[in-house]
């Protein structure tokens, strides 16, 4: 049951971010960006800041383990990165409502995960979570506009993927 | 967050000089790639071996421990600037030497059998401490899955790099 639930959540907010027909968001390069970043940055935040802290405890139970994994690793990473592009790409009036949208998911998730037994708080609260992951999605929009930057600075000097030139020699 | 579990030892000393030679290496070599991609072949690499260390080191599976213990320590993290500079030599070697198909089995296999020597000397030194029965050899199949979607993702970006995702486009 638990593992079902975080497995098709996962799989849904991957195709929501990879087939995405609404509009185009950004080349595939900064999609990759979004996700690797996303992944390193909560994968490492879990056990490295909330663990080492004893902020949270995580399941030992492995089928729990498993659900959660598709949750820090899967769900969060694509769940991020879909937002971090829809704040980057929406209007003004939008980028409100897109996140009052994202912080609800995150406190209905995280009250599901709790229900779940995924992990418990220790010295933690559910406004310390949407406090880190407003901080994170800040992140994100910034690592994103800077890799956009490289982008455009690349483009100036006729780069793409690799650089050509070096194996024409 | 502490520096250490067990105070500096061979490990620790080795780890720092390891990041040393293996970043020293990196910036005398090639910059075939743009900066946008390197920073990708970058994050590949910290994000995969961040994945299995989190995931299959961490309780309950607890396969393995990197340095001195089960504690997430800033030596802990010293580790993962290991990966950057070889994802690279991976990504600059197959481009380099023009890897055809029918040679990339072979490519990879040779790539995970010295993969698999640097993790025993790792291994030996004390970098990484083996658990619940866990051993060298099943390195070797994340060796080569890790490799295989390594050069899968390149390609992919390869193909597709300057392309912005419009799916609509593929109805026409």
């Amino acid at each position: 049951m638990v593992i079902t639930f975080y497995f098709v959540i996962s799989w849904l907010m991957m195709g929501l971010f990879i087939f995405n027909r609404k509009k185009s968001w950004g080349t595939k390069k900064e999609l990759a960006f979004l996700v690797l970043l996303s992944c390193l940055i909560n994968s490492h935040t879990y056990l490295g800041l909330f663990e080492t802290f004893k902020w949270m405890k995580t399941t030992i139970n492995p089928k729990l383990y498993i659900a959660f994994l598709l949750f820090r690793s899967v769900f969060i990473p694509f769940f991020v990165s879909f937002f971090s592009l829809l704040f980057f790409n929406c209007t003004r009036s939008k980028k409100l409502m897109s996140l009052l949208i994202y912080g609800l998911i995150i406190l209905v998730l995280d009250k599901i995960s709790l229900s779940f037994e995924l992990y418990s708080f220790k010295k933690w609260n559910h406004f310390f979570t949407l406090v880190y992951y407003f901080l994170y999605l800040y992140f994100m929009i910034i690592a994103l506009k800077w890799f956009k930057h490289l982008g455009v600075k690349e483009a100036d000097i006729g780069d793409d993927v690799d650089r050509k030139r070096f194996w024409s020699k | 967050m502490m520096w250490t579990e067990k105070g500096f030892g061979l490990n620790d000393y080795f780890v720092i000089a390891a990041v040393i030679v293996s970043w020293i290496i990196y910036f005398f070599l090639p910059k075939i790639f743009s900066k946008q991609f390197t920073v990708l072949i970058f994050l590949f690499t910290l994000t995969i071996s961040s994945i299995f260390d989190n995931s299959f080191g961490a309780t309950p599976i607890d396969l393995y421990d990197i340095m001195d213990g089960p504690a997430y320590t800033v030596m802990d993290i010293l580790v993962y600037f290991l990966y950057p500079p070889a994802g690279y030599i991976f990504l600059l070697l197959y481009k380099k030497l023009r890897i055809r198909d029918q040679h990339l089995v072979l490519f990879i296999l040779i790539s995970t059998a010295f993969s698999l020597g640097i993790e025993w000397i790792n291994h030996k030194m004390g970098v990484f401490k083996y658990k619940s029965g866990y051993n060298i050899i099943y390195s070797i199949c994340i060796y080569l899955f890790v490799q295989s979607i390594f050069v899968l993702f390149y390609r992919f970006l390869y193909n597709h790099g300057g392309e912005r995702i419009d799916t609509s486009k593929s109805r026409d």
